[in-house]
């Protein structure tokens, strides 16, 4: 478990809440939420939003400097400029504060999408680093506005340690097909039960392979993080 | 440090790579200064990329439904299939993972290398029992474009993750004047700085972890993120 301070500064704040499984996509196509291993991963993190629609349209522009090529249509004051072409930042007025041995990560929200438009992935030394946070997106369509509803989340942040990952080796190792576990017997399998029953089998998110045998545990089912807002 | 066995269970399909910290939009920049980021050049090589010996190429006509016929492949069908249905594309990856018991392996779209119309689906999949070929795919945003991968491009990122110890973990605002920091006079800091980038230069204050007077501020976890492999396969 880890702890996260957040010191509020002056300006527009943004919205801080951890990130719900619902999307929008998901909302229009319920089925999706079935998808274990995306509704798990939808809650990964802390997910950052403004209370107002921001609208923007970029003009193609790649250069350096002040000039992002962007013109905001709505929520101006949620915007910044200054990484050059095509990047719009949004400064949360927010200074994270984490332990030595901990780093912030900042990537896309899981499974939130907004065709042209994509934030940037960072990690910040946040056991150092004094200066507000700002998430930071890049446009990856020109000429067209883009619009970031109000409350949509345009960046998670979770705390991360770099050291435990620091140095990880995979190792290759060569396999038969027909040695994995869930192989073609369990996709088979997955297709009759879906074609049968008309709902999805669940066997994974139940830790059971197609025999409903116990295969294994899930190290959480169900991601929980908290904000305090002390106002 | 993590325990992560990856199994080439169909040959050759997804190629696994350590990410490097190149980016083709990187390398566009003027003077390629976008690697001057600190933050964003140590994500980029954050995690093992798969890729693909070939191009592929696919576009989708626009409709969701569950029919896979909506996307169309036109480069690269060997890798991809359109079953998933739902303006989706998934990727025979050819791969199967194996982590200890508390290790998740997050899938995540690749930091910061960004393709206009189609996104990465970010999942959790628990490696430490499942032992299927690692189901990757991507959402399509754009109807009626051709999305091209080129071959060696990385589809997705691979990060071993301990969800155990993100549990439950606690976020609280504070109001700004019970925060300890170090007095730094930011019209002063930020003038430094920018008298640095008139010169055409980078301060580097963050990288190095001081301030604008060469005063340690404190220190990084790590400034290069190393993610190895070895390749047993054909062993």
């Amino acid at each position: 478990m880890y702890n996260i301070d957040a010191y509020l500064t002056s300006g527009p704040k943004a919205i801080i809440t951890p990130l719900s499984v619902s999307r929008d996509w998901m909302e229009e196509n319920k089925w999706a939420f079935n998808c274990f291993p995306v509704a798990l991963v939808n809650k990964l993190g802390f997910g950052i939003a403004f209370d107002k629609d921001i609208s923007f349209i970029w003009n193609g522009n790649t250069n350096p400097g002040p000039d992002a090529g962007i013109k905001v249509i709505e929520g101006e004051e949620n915007c910044y400029f200054g990484r050059g072409g095509g990047v719009i930042g949004f400064p949360t007025n927010l200074i994270f504060h984490t332990d030595q041995d901990v780093s912030l990560l900042t990537f896309p929200v899981p499974n939130s999408f907004i065709d042209g438009f994509q934030a940037f992935s960072s990690i910040l030394t946040t056991s150092f680093y004094t200066g507000a946070f700002h998430a930071v997106g890049k446009v990856t369509r020109a000429n067209e506005i883009i619009t970031i509803k109000a409350g949509t989340p345009v960046v998670s942040v979770i705390p991360i340690s770099l050291s435990s990952l620091q140095g990880t080796t995979v190792t290759i190792k060569k396999s038969q097909y027909s040695d994995i576990k869930h192989g073609e017997d369990y996709v088979n399998a997955l297709t009759a039960y879906g074609d049968q029953h008309k709902r999805p089998a669940m066997w994974f998110q139940k830790e059971v392979d197609h025999n409903d045998i116990k295969i294994g545990s899930h190290e959480v089912s169900n991601i929980k993080l908290f904000v305090n807002d002390e106002k | 440090m993590y325990n992560v066995t990856a199994y080439k269970v169909r040959e050759g399909y997804g190629e696994l790579k350590p990410l490097t910290v190149n980016r083709q939009w990187m390398d566009d920049t003027y003077d390629a200064h976008a690697y001057k980021c600190f933050p964003v050049g140590l994500t980029n090589q954050m995690g093992w990329g798969i890729c693909f010996p070939e191009d592929i190429k696919f576009i989708w006509d626009g409709i969701s439904d569950w029919s896979p016929d909506h996307v169309k492949v036109l480069e690269g069908d060997k890798y991809v299939s359109t079953g998933r249905a739902n303006a989706t594309i998934s990727f025979n990856t050819g791969l199967a993972f194996k982590t200890d018991e508390q290790t998740t392996l997050l899938q995540m779209p690749v930091p910061n290398n960004f393709i206009d119309g189609a996104q990465a689906f970010t999942t959790l999949i628990s490696t430490s029992f499942f032992k299927g070929e690692l189901p990757v795919a991507w959402r399509i945003t754009r109807a009626n474009e051709e999305i091209i991968i080129k071959a060696g491009t990385p589809i997705i990122s691979l990060v071993p993750i301990d969800l155990s110890s993100l549990q439950d973990s606690m976020l609280e605002i504070r109001p700004l004047r019970e925060m300890e920091r170090p007095k730094i006079d930011m019209s002063d800091y930020s003038m430094t700085v920018y008298n640095i980038n008139r010169e055409g230069k980078f301060a580097n204050f963050y990288r190095n972890a001081e301030d604008h007077h060469g005063n340690k501020l404190g220190s990084h976890q790590i400034k290069t993120l190393k993610m190895n492999m070895v390749d047993n396969s054909n062993v």
